[in-house]
């Protein structure tokens, strides 16, 4: 008897729609997969068969096949467990095959017939949403991350038997709006609902909790002190989404900066969160999250991460930590300890806000809209151009110059010196301007620049297209001879010229002016990037 | 010239017993000619070395010193009038001495100049500033062509119109390194580089301490303006001192581990350099002792003199001129970038200052 139940993949962060079709017929017996399975698939057949004769159904002395339709796509992954128990349950007739034909079925099954949780819920169920299905079995592990879409009635189960019992159910009930009431209803002591009223969960207390958590007490920048210009600079940096590089000795405190910097980014929106929370369930890190991802993330992978782990990649194609770092902040500490070619791969995404992977089984466009803090030490030692402390040879100077490129530096819009901090600065903890009052200044600049760019393609001052710099960075005739004189006198390239034509933007938001003036070219222009002739490249 | 050249290449000789081959056969031709006639008379050589000589009487010498000479490199050799006088006195000057360039000529008052090669702008400002006075008066100086403060006096010098002299670790073919180009060529039109070194002779380490006996060696007096306690430049203050120079060093804080080295010589009875014009008149015995420093940066109005006074010759951050003066960020930056634009400071390193004058 054929039966056929929807489930889903996951292919990048999106997820496509997969049909389980099961055939019991006579013959000899054996229990045969088909449809271009890798090995945690094959292994299925194993934990199928275990699980349904744990919990009393052996398999018929019949020829069982199984097809995963479309049979050209290569399926990963362990979610294929439930559906093809549930596909071959209904092949035996135990559960109503009309029924299971019209929902989409995930889970990962163990021996005894438990329901184990899956990556990439949020996707399937986005996809099953698109293909007009309504219901969805889940593991109850994912029950909080599928339930985030409204319109979607979520099974959640934790075992076997509980899924025959609902469709048993459901069946007697026919229509399944009225059978969800009833089993929300029931349910409601096991796992609180949020979802009634076909909103998306913006719970303001659960996004309370998790601002809390996430904004660290410990990382506020009122326990910075001193570091002006550094926190001058982050405040910039994040009011114009620009890229930013800090230089300076060791225990100036980059690091501590770095970390201070999600205490000052402003909400996400619906959208943004759901984008990030898909990206997040893709890589099995939505965790226990009563809610989408409320905050910016803020990612900050060791220097031994491979290109694959920053950009994405992989056997499976997975998001890398630039794609978990979307609508946040990417944090490389040591920058100069990173791969070479590591680092090289940042430039195009840095420039195109997103990623595109491609691999043998297809293409994967990932979002990678991410500010790029990153920090540095001067050289080998730490102290240059402190000749008293350092003594790196001209040599050991050059290499360690070297080990970035021009074009990489170009691309960060801020660079500023940290400075280690005096006796006098120490003394004064907890006196700094506490992250919410920035923070609030960030939010309003943000808003600014939202009403600036409406209807234009791009909404921050750091991604204003050089088409439109005449249009939103217009310079009168003062700051213009300014700017002449400081190009030549600078070694300015277009490149970096526009680029603090847009920091003189956000400067110039900042202290609320309507135009660019010399003082915000100035401040600008100190931010601006490494010149490879401070190494000694000079005589 | 072909026997000299012959003698100068070959192995295993030192640069003392070539002196002695040459005041007992006059010259390398005599050497050539008269070898196995007299070699009963040569008591200072070993087995070895009259083997080396012999197979190397065996070779071509035409032929080598035609290879030699498509070179279009120069050579002097103890034998010629044009060698530096001063080295003879060294007791193992270099037999031959590749050149590209003009020599010295007799009466030139050479004065040598080394120091650090990672230098603060304090080093290279003196280093400039002495080479310049000395060029004004009429000093040749001699220096390695290293970076740092042997490229500052280089160029200290030739900007003033005068001539130097380089002495290289490696072959005078070779511009070493290989960012001093453009001072590679001026010191060629302006003066020579020199070398005890062969043709293609790669900068090896071992080869920078002989180098410093030629530097010191050629020089009356030798100016150490930047050095670190163990620093190469006290290796040719120890050449200067065995060879019965005077040495001068230009003093520093002693607390800057840059100026240690120099604090050590002057303490050590070096002369204290006080001012570039006082230390060239001692040398050119005018007394000036009423000297004031000249440069002075002027017209700076209140605020940028607060400013300026704040910045050291030594790399001053940003963030510590802003807590120092107790100014508006603002204020600060427009500050620095007028004294940046008239030319007294300069961003060293990222938002990292020093004077400059």
């Amino acid at each position: 008897m054929y039966s056929c139940v929807k489930t889903a993949i996951l292919n990048g962060i999106e997820a496509i729609g997969v049909t389980v079709e099961t055939d019991i017929s006579e013959g000899m017996p054996v229990f045969d997969m088909v449809g271009y399975l890798s090995a945690e698939v094959k292994e299925s057949r194993e934990r199928v068969r275990t699980a349904l004769k744990s919990k009393g159904y052996s398999l018929p002395v019949k020829r069982i096949t199984v097809n995963l339709a479309p049979a050209n796509v290569r399926k990963s992954g362990t979610g294929f467990d439930l559906p093809i128990a549930v596909s071959i349950l209904a092949s035996m007739g135990i559960v109503n095959s009309e029924i299971i034909s019209e929902m989409m079925i995930v889970g990962e099954l163990s021996l005894n017939g438990d329901v184990n949780g899956v990556n990439g819920i949020l996707s399937m169920v986005i996809s099953a949403k698109e293909s007009g299905i309504n219901i969805c079995i889940v593991p109850e592990a994912n029950y909080y991350e599928a339930k985030l879409i409204p319109d979607m009635n979520i099974l959640p189960v934790n075992e076997l038997n509980q899924v025959i019992s609902f469709l048993e159910n459901l069946e007697e009930i026919g229509n399944a709006n009225e059978f969800m009431k009833n089993y929300d209803g029931c349910k409601d002591n096991l796992i609180k609902d949020n979802n009634v009223d076909g909103q998306y969960d913006l719970n303001k207390d659960v996004n309370e909790d998790n601002h809390d958590g996430l904004r660290d007490e410990a990382y506020d920048f009122a326990n910075i002190n001193g570091q002006k210009i550094l926190r001058r600079a982050c405040e910039v940096a994040i009011s114009g989404m620009h890229n930013m590089l800090m230089v300076g000795p060791p225990g100036a405190g980059k690091s501590m900066i770095a970390k201070c910097i999600p205490s000052i980014l402003p909400d996400l929106t619906v959208e943004e969160q759901i984008q990030i929370s898909k990206i997040y369930s893709a890589c099995g890190m939505f965790q226990e999250r009563q809610g989408l991802m409320s905050h910016r993330p803020f990612r900050s992978p060791h220097h031994t991460i491979s290109p694959y782990g920053l950009v994405g990649g992989g056997n499976v194609v997975k998001p890398g930590e630039i794609s978990l770092a979307n609508k946040g902040v990417l944090f490389l500490d040591e920058l100069t300890e990173f791969n070479k070619a590591t680092l090289e791969i940042l430039r195009q995404p840095l420039e195109d806000k997103e990623v595109c992977i491609s691999r043998v089984s297809g293409n994967y466009i990932f979002p990678a809209d991410f500010i790029l803090v990153a920090a540095m030490n001067p050289c080998n030692c730490g102290y240059y151009p402190d000749l008293t402390k350092c003594h790196c040879s001209e040599r050991s100077l050059k290499n360690y110059r070297n080990k970035l490129s021009q074009p990489l530096l170009d691309r960060i819009d801020l660079c500023v010196q940290a400075q280690t901090v005096g006796f006098a600065d120490l003394k004064r903890l907890g006196t700094g301007e506490p992250s919410k009052e920035i923070r609030t200044r960030v939010e309003r600049m943000h808003e600014i620049q939202r009403r600036r760019y409406e209807g234009c393609d791009f909404r921050f001052n750091s991604q204003i297209p050089v088409s439109m710099l005449e249009k939103f960075c217009c310079l009168n005739e003062i700051e213009e001879k300014f700017m002449e004189q400081m190009y030549s006198k600078m070694n300015l390239t277009a490149r970096t010229f526009h680029r603090v034509l847009r920091v003189a933007r956000t400067i110039a938001d900042m202290s609320g002016e309507r135009d660019i003036k010399v003082i915000h070219l100035q401040e600008a222009l100190c931010y601006r990037a490494m010149d490879k002739n401070f190494w000694g490249g000079d005589t | 010239m072909k026997y000299k050249y012959w003698l100068n290449n070959i192995e295993g000789l030192g640069n003392v017993a070539k002196r002695k081959i040459i005041e007992l056969f006059g010259s390398a031709e005599g050497f050539y000619n008269d070898f196995e006639r007299r070699i009963e008379e040569i008591d200072f050589l070993n087995n070895i070395q009259l083997e080396n000589i012999k197979s190397a009487r065996m070779e071509n010498l035409n032929e080598k010193y035609k290879v030699f000479a498509e070179f279009g490199e120069g050579m002097v050799t103890i034998e010629d009038e044009e060698y530096p006088r001063n080295l003879l006195n060294v007791y193992d000057c270099p037999y031959g001495l590749y050149f590209l360039g003009n020599l010295p000529g007799e009466y030139d008052d050479m004065v040598a100049m080394v120091g650090a090669r990672t230098c603060s702008s304090y080093g290279k400002l003196m280093a400039e500033e002495i080479a310049s006075e000395l060029a004004a008066n009429g000093f040749v100086v001699v220096s390695g062509m290293a970076k740092g403060i042997d490229s500052a006096s280089h160029w200290g010098c030739l900007n003033s119109g005068g001539r130097t002299i380089a002495v290289l670790g490696c072959g005078v073919d070779i511009c070493y390194p290989a960012v001093n180009r453009n001072l590679y060529r001026r010191i060629i039109d302006n003066g020579c580089v020199i070398s005890e070194f062969h043709h293609g002779s790669q900068p090896l380490p071992c080869q920078f301490p002989s180098r410093n006996r030629i530097i010191s060696g050629m020089s009356n007096q030798l100016v150490v303006v930047e050095a670190r306690k163990k620093s190469g430049s006290l290796i040719t203050a120890d050449f200067a001192l065995e060879q019965g120079k005077d040495i001068y060093a230009v003093s520093g804080r002693i607390t800057d581990s840059m100026s240690e080295g120099c604090n050590r010589l002057i303490d050590q009875g070096a002369n204290i350099i006080l001012s570039p014009k006082e230390f060239v008149a001692s040398l050119t015995e005018f007394d000036l002792s009423t000297f004031v420093r000249e440069k002075k940066p002027d017209k700076l109005d209140e605020n940028e003199r607060l400013i300026y006074d704040f910045i050291d010759y030594y790399p001053t951050s940003l963030e510590q001129i802003l807590s120092d003066s107790q100014q508006d960020f603002f204020c600060v930056l427009s500050i620095i970038n007028s004294l940046v634009d008239k030319g007294l400071i300069e961003e060293v390193f990222k938002n990292q200052y020093t004077k400059i004058n």
